[in-house]
Parts: structure tokens; C-alpha cells; sequence
């Protein structure tokens, strides 16, 4: 058998790590209550941390906190207490891509140091200086085409990890402050308001140019779903995916289906075959459309979004079991889309096969029955023999989806 | 006094210019004039004064060449190489070459700490990022030894992409266009954006104009930097010598001549401080 590469998910808090964790994920990674790139999410409270970190512990999975900011003089006068604090709870490394970071992490903590994409990292020569300063980790730039991430492998002995999902940046990491000059709103300490997806009129010499629709320089999705084999040859050590604002829907399902694939090619290579209704399902989950972008060394209009705003709302998600009843058979859902009575649904788990079902029975708070399922976060009841467990999700069943779309 | 570099506009303008000046090389550098190695390789037979930009973020195959200028200039008496990508300093250490190294990674040169970090790794100068303020700029320089640049007028580079933004869009439209001046328009708001072999670059709508702050960071920065994209030949030798003149005196009597000359100056983050944090943590 080979050696697996790391699955690493994004968690935007502490349910979706669980829910990355118990679906396929080897570890996750998250942002603490400081010193992160995602300043408008949710965050972790060090408490929530510790949870987390306890949790991924116990199932022998590893947890990563990121520390990526850019940093003013300001923050950089609290670094080393924020620091000495994570420290205290045992993350299994630190993300960071200020190199003053990792130099007070290595020369003051015993955290792990991996440097983050916001360094936008490469070549072989700035992968060997930063292997040099003890960094365990780097997390490669996006543009990076697979002869880059090769040769890199080749010659710097350091641990690398690859994007293999999720939204890309237009710009290099770190090199857009778009947002800033825009919005106001500081782009390298996670205030990034994401101008790259805005429409602009093109002028060329002061005359706008006339197409069918406004430029922009929204960039495709990533998915390097078919590509996984080749990467786990290369000896990539972690695949990651992107998304730590994503919903747990769309954590439960990437992380599945990259799971399979990592799992089904490791375990048994000489018979291994893509499967491409694991494509299918990948996108229909996302919401946007998604190209293996410069893993191939393509950087053309095929890597980007120029029909106008193509986005769509996914609401395949119906609701999240919250617990079973095996008494009664009746499992406790959170609606997250509109279901009613008559619908096929499917229940997807980390504990069991996919269930296919038609609902028969609905109940509400107050055990009346019902047929419609509307309201938003709504708790409801259904009639369902086959046990279900705490993070079972329900989905529509994708019987319309053409393959070709 | 800080010394002024200029960055400049085209080549007349290069030619023309008895400054410090700040350019490219064809194939390493964004965001600044570049010519030919064999070009710049004259250039430094008549010029003495020359700071380099290799300030592009270089993919394995452009290593080894890389490497060679790297070499051929540290054996030429040029002032320093302004860089972005870590790899400059990998090499420069490794081949023990005794050049001026100065951090110019833009955006991210917003704190002393990490400037005295490259400082103690060899790195005698920072190019300060222009998205922080004054006060700031101010705290840098004194809690650093490190020679400080920064850029106190003109266009603000904001944006380099490896994508080749227009030319995939012009494409995708099937639209013919060989304009050499492109600008995104919104909002009432023009921005220049180029895209050439190095990818997508895109400039701030204003022109930053820092001539009174000149003034209150002369014994702060070693130089200041005047960024001549987008501005003609001689509005730029006007600015230049405003700055170069510019006293307690006559500041307010030459910002007046520049907005004569310019109606799209502003003053970027000099004095506001961009926010990253919109909503309150809810815990």
C-alpha cells in the first residue's frame, strides 16, 4: 500500500472541524482569536481551540492554527504572549507567512512552523532558505504548475503541501491590496473584501471597450480531483482544501469524496479507476465552476470567470441529523433548505453508506405532524428505520444532474 | 536629508535623469521601467547611481539566469537590488555575495520587527509598504537600523498577477485591441492596468503625493522614492524638483503647483489606517 498524503480541511469553527474531521479529514486547520487571515470569520476562542485540538486528538488527527497575518508594529508588540498561549494548548503546528513569526515561534515556543501561501513561495531556493530557518512545512503558491512542485520535491528536503481545492486568488497572495484601496479594508491582516470579483469597465486609451460582458479578473475554482493519483506519486505530504467560511455541507462533502479517492488509489493502485460521479458530486456542491487552474501549467482565459456572474446558490442541503431515536425511529434534523413530505432524499455519514429515502413522515417541535419543512434552522422530526447518528446530513437526491453540464 | 530615487517613466526619461534612479531588468522585475540585460548593461557603463528591481516572484526555471545576473551585478557598482522573492537572498547568501540587498516585498514591509528580521539576515535596506501611515513609518524608523526607502509620489502599484488578465479577456471576446494604455474604469475611478510577460499588474487611481510629509521623514528615510509610471517627461522633472527644493517655506506654495499639474493627487494611507475587522467577534 502507499503512503497516504495528509487530507488537511479547513475549519471555520468548532462544528466544522468535527464535521471535517469525522468525515476524512487528517487534520484541519483554523484560525485563533488573533494574528489570522480570515479576521471576518467566526474564529476560534482559545477555548475552542483546546476543544478542538482535544477532539482531533483523540482520533489521532492533528489541528493547525493559523498565525498568517501580516503584521503592523502594533500587533507585533503581542506576538510572542499570543504565541506563548497557543503554545499552552498544543496545536500541532502554526501556519505563518511573516518570517519574524516563525523566528520568535522556533527560537521562544516548541510549535511547528508551516509557512503559508501568503508567501506565494515558488522555487527551490526560497523552499531550501526557509527549510534552513527550520520551517517543517511549506504550503506552495497557487501558481505553481506540477514541474514546480516536482523539482521542489526533488531538491529541498522539506514537507510540502499543495491546494487541491476551493477558490483561488487572482493576484499572487500577498501581493493584492486591491481591497485596500478600494474598500478600505486591509487585505493582509484578513479584511480581504475580494474586488477581484467585481465587474470593471475595460478602457483602452480612454475608450471603453465593447464586448458582451464587463471585464473582471475573477478567477475559476481549483479542483485537482482527477489529478489526486499523480500528486500522491509526486510525494506531496498534505492536500488542502480552501473554504474556511464554507458550510458544513460543503466541508462533509469535499472531504468525502477526496477521501475516497485518496483512499481507493492508496489501497490498491494497479486497479485503481477515476470515478467520475465523485466529479459530479464536487460540483454540484460547489458554486462556482472549478479547473485543475496551473497545476497544468495553463494560465489562460480558461482559468477564469468572464461571462458575468455564473455563481449559484446551492440548496441541495436539507438539514443536519442532530440525533437518533432508536426507540421511536425518529431522527432529529435541522432544516438548512425547504423539504416536505414525498421528497427522495439521501443521508450521507461518516459512520455509514450512503441511505437513500423517500420522507414519509414529518413531525415539528410540538410531535404535529407536518408537510412542509420551510423555516431555517427549523427543528423537525422524521420517520426513518435505518439508525442515523449526530452529523448525518440530508441532501436532495442528485437524480437530475446531467454529467456533462 | 533623504536622497530621492526615481523610478522612471520610459526611456527618454531614463537617459535623462541625474538621479538615483530605480529600474528593471526584462524578465525580473515588476512594477518599474525594465530594459534589456544588454540594455541596462550599457546603461551602467555611464551611470553609477542605479538600483536594481529582480523584484518578480521567480518560478525553478528562471533560477539559473537568476543567479548569473545576480553574480555579473555584484561585480558592478550598482547600489542595491530592490527584492520581493526569498529566493534573492537563498542565492545571494550561498554564493557569499557581498551585494546591497533591500526587502521590497511591497505590502508586507509594514513592521520593524520583520525588517530588523531580514536586517540581522544580511539585508541592510527595507522598501516600506505605502499602505501603512506616516506615524507608523515614523515608529519603524526608530527602532531600525535598516535603510529605509519609500515611495512619497506617484502611481501606488497594488496588484501583480502571474494571469494575463487582458489578454485572456480580449480573447475570450475574440476582440482585436493592441492599446498600450489600458485602465479599469469604475465607479468614476480610473486605474491603469497592464499586463506584459511578467502578468497583470494593476496601479492605485490617484497619485500619492507626499511632498509635505517629505518634510517630516527627511531624517527619518535614507531615500525617497518618486514613482514616474504614467506621468509625462516633464510634469516629472517639475515634481522632482519640487521635492528637491521643498522647505518649511515654500511646501504649500508648491503642493499648489502640483495640483495645478495634477488633478488626481491624494494621500493613500499616509493618514487612515485600512481596518480588517468589519463586524465584532460575536464571542
Amino acid at each position: 500500500m502507499l503512503n497516504k498524503p495528509e487530507l488537511l480541511a479547513p475549519a471555520g469553527d468548532l462544528e466544522r472541524l468535527k464535521v471535517a474531521l469525522l468525515y476524512g479529514a487528517d487534520a484541519v486547520y483554523c484560525g485563533g482569536p488573533g494574528f489570522g487571515l480570515r479576521a471576518n470569520a467566526t474564529n476560534f476562542t482559545f477555548e475552542e481551540l483546546e476543544e478542538g485540538i482535544k477532539f482531533a486528538h483523540s482520533l489521532n488527527k492533528k489541528v493547525y492554527v493559523t498565525v498568517n497575518i501580516v503584521l503592523h508594529n502594533k500587533e507585533a508588540d503581542t506576538l510572542l504572549d499570543y504565541l506563548k498561549q497557543l503554545e499552552k494548548i498544543n496545536p500541532d503546528a502554526i501556519i505563518v507567512s511573516d518570517p519574524y513569526v516563525i523566528d520568535v515561534a522556533l527560537k521562544e515556543t516548541n510549535l511547528e512552523v508551516h509557512l503559508s501561501t501568503q508567501q506565494s513561495t515558488l522555487n527551490y531556493e526560497a523552499c531550501e532558505y526557509f527549510y534552513n530557518e527550520g520551517v517543517k512545512r511549506i504550503v506552495l503558491a497557487r501558481e505553481c504548475s506540477k514541474e514546480d512542485v516536482k523539482e521542489i520535491i526533488n531538491k529541498v528536503p522539506i514537507e510540502i503541501e499543495v491546494f487541491i481545492h476551493g477558490a483561488m486568488c487572482a493576484g499572487y497572495s500577498g501581493r493584492c491590496v486591491l481591497s485596500n484601496y478600494l474598500t478600505n479594508r486591509d487585505a493582509n491582516r484578513g479584511g480581504c473584501s475580494q474586488i477581484c470579483r467585481w465587474d470593471f469597465k475595460l478602457l483602452a486609451d480612454n475608450e471603453e471597450i465593447q464586448t458582451e460582458k464587463d471585464f473582471t479578473l475573477c478567477s475559476k475554482d481549483l479542483s485537482l480531483l482527477e489529478y489526486i493519483p499523480e500528486m500522491i506519486d509526486m510525494g506531496i505530504t498534505s492536500f488542502k482544501i480552501e473554504g474556511r467560511m464554507r458550510s458544513i455541507y460543503y466541508i462533509a462533502t469535499i472531504v468525502s469524496i477526496y477521501r475516497k479517492v485518496i483512499d481507493e488509489y492508496c489501497n490498491d493502485k494497479k486497479h485503481y479507476k477515476y470515478n467520475k460521479e465523485y466529479e459530479r458530486v464536487l460540483r454540484r456542491c460547489a458554486n462556482r465552476d472549478s479547473v485543475a487552474q496551473f497545476f497544468n501549467g495553463v494560465n489562460d482565459e480558461s482559468c477564469s470567470y468572464y461571462n458575468g456572474r455564473e455563481e449559484i446558490s446551492n440548496q441541495d442541503f436539507l438539514g443536519q441529523v442532530l440525533s437518533y431515536d432508536s426507540n421511536t425511529s425518529l431522527a432529529t434534523i435541522e432544516q438548512r433548505n425547504y423539504f416536505k413530505k414525498g421528497d427522495i432524499v439521501e443521508i450521507f455519514s461518516p459512520y455509514h453508506d450512503v441511505i437513500t429515502y423517500t420522507i414519509e413522515k414529518i413531525y415539528d417541535e410540538n410531535d404535529e405532524e407536518i408537510d412542509i419543512v420551510r423555516h431555517p434552522k427549523q427543528i423537525v422530526k422524521i420517520k426513518i428505520d435505518k439508525p442515523l447518528f449526530q452529523f448525518d446530513l440530508m441532501r436532495k437526491k442528485n437524480i437530475d444532474i446531467d454529467v456533462k453540464k | 536629508m533623504a536622497k530621492i530615487v526615481i523610478i522612471p517613466n520610459n526611456e527618454d526619461n531614463l537617459n535623462s535623469l541625474n538621479h538615483d534612479i530605480l529600474i528593471g531588468i526584462e524578465g525580473y522585475s515588476v512594477n518599474v521601467l525594465t530594459i534589456t540585460f544588454d540594455a541596462f548593461k550599457k546603461f551602467l557603463k555611464k551611470n553609477k547611481n542605479v538600483f536594481v528591481a529582480l523584484n518578480k516572484n521567480f518560478t525553478n526555471s528562471e533560477l539559473e539566469a537568476l543567479k548569473e545576473i545576480l553574480i555579473y551585478l555584484d561585480s558592478q557598482d550598482i547600489k542595491g537590488i530592490f527584492y520581493y522573492d526569498v529566493a534573492v537572498v537563498n542565492i545571494v547568501k550561498k554564493l557569499n555575495l557581498k551585494i546591497n540587498l533591500i526587502w521590497s516585498a511591497e505590502h508586507l514591509t509594514t513592521n520593524y520587527y520583520t525588517i530588523n528580521y531580514w536586517y540581522n539576515q544580511g539585508v541592510k535596506g527595507t522598501f516600506i509598504s505605502n499602505e501603512i501611515t506616516k506615524k507608523e513609518m515614523i515608529t519603524i524608523s526608530d527602532n531600525t537600523e535598516s535603510t529605509l526607502f519609500v515611495q512619497l509620489f506617484g502611481y501606488i502599484p497594488m496588484y501583480v498577477s502571474r494571469r494575463h488578465a487582458i489578454r485572456n479577456y480580449l480573447k475570450y471576446f475574440n476582440v482585436n485591441n493592441e492599446s498600450s494604455h489600458y485602465q479599469l474604469f469604475k465607479e468614476d475611478k480610473k486605474y491603469a492596468i497592464i499586463d506584459n510577460a511578467e502578468g497583470t499588474m494593476i496601479y492605485s487611481n490617484f497619485i500619492l503625493n507626499g511632498l509635505t510629509e517629505k518634510l517630516e521623514l527627511d531624517d527619518k528615510i535614507a531615500y525617497i522614492i518618486i514613482n514616474g509610471f504614467n506621468i509625462d517627461n516633464d510634469k516629472l522633472n517639475k515634481v522632482i524638483n519640487y521635492f528637491e527644493t521643498v522647505t518649511k517655506d515654500n511646501v504649500d506654495g508648491l503642493n499648489h503647483q502640483l495640483e495645478k499639474l495634477f488633478d488626481n493627487l491624494g494621500k493613500g494611507f499616509l493618514y487612515e489606517e485600512s481596518i480588517y475587522k468589519v463586524k465584532n467577534d460575536v464571542k
